[in-house]
């Protein structure tokens, strides 16, 4: 008992040892004004940078063109996904093992050779610069996390739900609006949540597609982190942190929750 | 308005080439009564009724509703209402908005629904159950909320898939009784697929036996379970005694002795005899139609005790009100009326 309950709270560090310390750290950071090695905490405090960065006009863009990219993105990526993950999970898929190589590939691949290889391509097809190459580059990696979320999700989908709405004479609009939709709610919302926070996420993605020309708070924060401000770079990761973490956390329960429920009490 | 179903030669294979879970299967079930289907897992009970509901298509064969063929009419127009072994009632939504599905889907107001709701949870003894949660009711509950929702939009086929094999045997009862009087009182043709004897025997007008994807019996519920005409058939009634040997004039002749039988009549040549467990009887002094034997088992099933009886031709199985002596010595009797020929 002793040794279960010791382990409970050395897992208890760990996972707060690589969550949340650097998170305090990056927090102090960004109000800190002088804080020299080898001091444990800085000498003085300042909020001022963190609202210099909120209130910043390129910050605010910034923001904007990250929440509109990671949108976008994330709705074409569950309207491309759905189809696709419901085929996997329920047995529609005659040859699952090279479908998940094709899915994984993007996200196995060196981030800048899948940069360059997409931004060569995007710009082939007619894409120069600006959002939509960037989104066509982010839907390389906004699918493969989603579909295999989704798809993790559905095998736990009960299709006699649909069957039965059928027989009771339901369109099958009517049966994707009044039983699968609702049912699988849990799995679209993490999935869709997860699609943003990649999205959301991507540096070179970003960077190499857009020709520089869109910038989200990822570009903003690295290009800054090559400046000499860490109290500037602190507030802006900050910054750039809080969506995902907000969409994460509003998604946190449907990540316990079962997803079909058929059976009796 | 109940219709009658005719399935004719119906074949279905969930593999082309693979074995057929429906084996050329015809069934004609007479407008506004139950029949009742038996036959153990994977005989391809469950497998005909989705063809009919129409959720998987019969690869040969022909399905008629009144005459009217139902092959490229879609599950979601032939008028059918299934109820399974779980509820399957959709958790997202009330009781009464379960029960009032299929009549939203048939674009009823929600007026016309509400009042269509409350009339069949009322019939179910539901009343103002409609604004709950599906799974804030018992599983018998659920079952009667999935039992009215399959009626509510008024369909002439009712089909039910082992709807009480999780139910408790006194939650059962009731639901037999009212599966019965809600078919009486819509008219619905029902069909019934069930494990359960008993159960078949208490709600069939006919009762069906499937065996290995085929219509093996189907006859009036007592027939079927007093003379089940094949070997197959009646073992899976939990027939286990059977003679062989030759008859003739109503006789049959075994190396034991001579057993009469009424209803061998005129049949003469190799035949088998079978008798159903509680027809046979013990009896302290040898009489027509007995055999010496020995008792080797006795167990308890709770409303009787079973025994089995070394007989010279074999085992005979029986049941009896009162406990045999194991080891003794007596005569089991297969009384002329009980014995029945099988195939």
């Amino acid at each position: 008992m002793i040794g279960r309950r010791a382990s409970g709270w050395a897992g208890w560090l760990v996972l707060l040892g690589l969550t949340a310390l650097p998170l305090l750290v990056l927090g102090v950071q960004a109000i800190a004004v002088r804080w020299f090695f080898p001091d444990l905490v800085p000498r003085t405090l300042s909020g001022e940078q963190v609202r210099r960065v909120f209130t910043e006009t390129r910050t605010v863009e910034a923001m904007t063109q990250g929440l509109v990219v990671g949108l976008v993105t994330t709705v074409v990526t569950m309207l491309l996904v759905i189809p696709g993950a419901r085929a996997f999970a329920l047995g529609g898929v005659r040859a699952p093992t090279p479908v998940v190589f094709l899915v994984l590939v993007p996200t196995v691949v060196p981030p800048i050779a899948l940069a360059m290889g997409l931004s060569v391509a995007t710009q082939r097809a007619g894409f120069v610069d600006g959002p939509v190459p960037v989104m066509l580059a982010h839907l390389a990696v906004t699918i493969p996390y989603a579909m295999l979320i989704l798809a993790g999700f559905l095998t736990r989908y009960d299709t006699t739900f649909e069957q039965q709405a059928v027989i009771l004479g339901a369109s099958g609009r009517r049966v994707l609006l009044t039983v699968f939709l609702p049912l699988a709610a849990p799995g679209l919302i993490v999935s869709a949540a997860f699609a943003f926070v990649v999205s959301w996420g991507q540096y070179l993605l970003t960077l190499l597609p857009g020709g520089g020309r869109t910038i989200t708070p990822p570009v903003l924060l690295i290009a800054s982190a090559s400046g000499g401000n860490p109290t500037a770079t602190a507030a802006l990761a900050i910054v750039t942190a809080l969506p995902p973490a907000l969409v994460v956390l509003a998604v946190a329960r449907h990540l316990e929750r079962p997803l079909a429920i058929g059976a009796r009490r | 308005m109940s219709v009658t179903i005719d399935l004719a030669d119906v074949t279905h294979r969930y593999d082309p080439g693979g074995p057929a879970s429906l084996d050329r299967v015809s069934l004609r079930v007479a407008a506004g009564t139950i029949t009742t289907i038996l036959g153990p897992s994977g005989c391809g009970k469950s497998t005909m009724l989705a063809v009919i509901a129409g959720t998987r298509p019969a690869d040969a064969g022909a399905l008629h509703f009144d005459g009217r063929a139902m092959d490229d009419v879609p599950a979601a127009e032939r008028g059918v209402g299934m109820v399974l072994q779980s509820p399957f009632l959709f958790p997202h939504l009330s009781v009464g908005e379960n029960v009032g599905f299929g009549l939203a889907a048939r674009g009823v107001s929600r007026r016309g629904r509400r009042a269509e709701v409350e009339r069949w949870l009322g019939r179910v003894g539901l009343d103002g159950t409609a604004d709950r949660r599906p799974d804030t009711l018992s599983g018998g509950q659920q079952q009667r909320v999935a039992l009215v929702r399959a009626l509510a939009h008024s369909p002439d086929v009712l089909l039910l898939d082992e709807p009480l094999a999780s139910l408790d045997p006194h939650v059962r009862s009731r639901m037999q009784d009212l599966i019965r009087s809600l078919v009486d009182e819509t008219g619905v043709t029902a069909i019934m697929v069930t494990h359960d004897r008993t159960e078949a025997l208490a709600l069939g007008d006919r009762t069906a036996v499937m065996l290995d994807g085929r219509m093996a019996a189907e006859d009036a519920p007592s027939e079927v379970f007093a003379r089940p005409g094949r070997r197959e058939v009646a073992e899976f009634l939990g027939v286990s005694t059977f003679l062989s040997g030759t008859a003739a004039r109503g006789r049959l002749t075994t190396p034991a002795g001579v057993f009469a039988c009424a209803a061998l009549g005129d049949a003469a040549g190799p035949r088998t005899l079978a008798i159903r467990p509680e027809r046979v009887r013990l009896s302290e002094v040898p009489a027509e139609n007995s055999l010496r034997c020995r008792i080797v088992e006795v167990r308890f099933r709770g409303e009787h005790w079973e025994y089995l009886a070394d007989t010279p031709l074999g085992g005979v199985r029986g049941l009896a009100a009162t406990a045999p002596v194991q080891g003794g010595a007596t005569n089991v009797v297969l009384p002329d009326a009980a014995l029945f020929p099988v195939a």
